[in-house]
């Protein structure tokens, strides 16, 4: 047993959001970003069947993206030059006027780290996996996403200057 | 932070996100009760914690881009002019919209526009399961009960019947099936969309699956080529606020869970 193509296909249609921000957390780079993204979601198309049903899509599709990305995404090089929305000039909605400049900082900061411990964080971090699922994402023993998440954390932490980023 | 040993970083951390294995949990909190370089870290840890997943938060209400919703819209099917003349007749018949309960008339008045939408309806059904189905008489997602109400057939039918928390024994079927619950008079109602382009709610009363609500996915008209706009919004979000929102007028209690589905599915679906 297991959901139908159209259940999966909406399924991954309401991931869309969560796969962008991991992209563009992975690539620097927002058209890169939908450029993996769509990579992504069609090879995870042609390889539905492939999906074990009971085990999370997220981590599946992230995986895919991670893949590409290693594949032929970043051969392409375009890279660095990012990011936040509103240095895109698009708007986004903030409640405080303090919220952009954390923001910017923050994503700067994130901008720095080596690309597995940026990866790392992403996913447990912003993304929320848990660490077995990030690890499996990433290909990697926990021990390894957890000595990677500690470093990007401190790196993060010293870039940020500690306590002074409580949102 | 300096403090520390590894060890202890890596356990701060991990406590922070969650992941520390539970025998290792007491043990933890007691230390941070008199360890003030640990307890220090582990606020940090909080902060950054909460500091990254609110400056990302953000991003998840951009606009999707066409162009990604594109590679999951579902290809429209093979259109097969039947039953036209049905759906109209049906929509058209004043003498059969007020045979309808009052109650579901009352909900169809709310909708607005209650013919148009049936037609809509009917023809969606029709024009989705026709080229599925082979015996002549059952080929419409909907039909009508010998009291007036409308009710689900063919593959909407077994659909309602036999899918259980969102598991769909047949991976062909335009039909999925979605949340449970039931209304003020006990009836299991269920929400069912049919091939990402129609949404509904169907109680199963005496008739069989009494269809309460529909809606096709865009508010166009159904002769336009009204599939792609609307296959992608339902593929984002299957149901509509309005839908939604009578699932909660009308539902009793909160929705079911799977073992609560199997034991109804078990019953027939009877009050």
């Amino acid at each position: 047993m297991s959901l139908s193509p159209l259940a999966l296909r909406a399924e991954i249609a309401a991931l869309l959001p969560r796969l962008r921000r991991f992209a563009r957390s992975v690539t620097r780079h927002r058209e890169d970003a939908d450029d993996l993204v769509q990579i992504a979601v069609e090879r995870a198309l042609k390889h539905l069947d492939h999906w074990q049903d009971g085990t999370r899509l997220d981590s599946w599709l992230f995986r895919i993206m991670k893949n590409a990305w290693i594949d032929e995404v970043r051969a392409r090089g375009r890279r660095d030059e990012v990011l936040a929305p509103e240095e895109a000039g698009e708007h986004v909605g903030y409640s405080e006027t303090g919220s952009r400049e954390i923001r910017l900082s923050i994503d700067k900061a994130m901008g720095r780290l080596p690309e597995e411990q940026r990866m790392a964080v992403s996913l447990v971090l912003v993304e929320g996996l848990p660490y077995k699922e990030a690890a499996q994402v990433l290909d990697i023993p926990i021990g390894t996403l957890t000595s990677r998440l500690a470093r990007g954390r401190d790196a993060l932490q010293a870039m940020l200057g500690d306590g002074d980023i409580t949102p | 932070m300096t403090d520390l040993t590894e060890q202890d970083r890596i356990a701060a951390m991990a406590y922070v996100d969650g992941e520390l294995a539970p025998a290792d949990l007491a043990a933890f909190d007691a230390r941070l009760a008199h360890e003030p370089a640990l307890a220090a870290t582990v606020a940090r840890e909080r902060a950054l914690r909460a500091s990254l997943a609110s400056a990302y938060a953000p991003e998840l209400d951009e606009p999707v881009p066409a162009a990604l919703l594109d590679l999951l819209a579902v290809p429209e099917p093979a259109i097969k002019p039947v039953a036209a003349n049905d759906a109209v007749a049906i929509g058209a018949n004043d003498a059969y919209r007020g045979a309808l309960p009052h109650a579901l008339r009352w909900r169809w008045a709310e909708w607005g526009a209650m013919a148009a939408c049936l037609v809509l309806g009917v023809m969606l059904g029709a024009r989705v399961l026709a080229p599925r189905t082979t015996s002549g008489g059952d080929t419409l997602a909907l039909g009508v009960a010998s009291d007036g109400a409308v009710v689900a057939q063919g593959a909407l039918r077994d659909a309602l019947e036999q899918h259980v928390a969102g598991i769909v024994l047949d991976p062909n079927s335009p039909v999925v099936v979605g949340l449970t619950f039931r209304d003020h008079a006990k009836h299991y109602c269920r929400t069912f969309t049919l091939d990402n382009a129609s949404s509904g709610i169907a109680c199963k009363q005496a008739d069989g699956w009494v269809v309460a609500n529909l809606e096709h996915a865009a508010s166009a008209p159904a002769t336009a080529a009204s599939g792609n706009a609307g296959a992608y919004r339902m593929a984002a979000s299957p149901f509509s606020p309005a839908l939604l929102q009578s699932i909660d007028a009308m539902r009793e209690g909160d929705t079911l869970d799977a073992a609560a589905e199997k034991a109804a599915q078990a019953k027939g679906w009877r009050p």
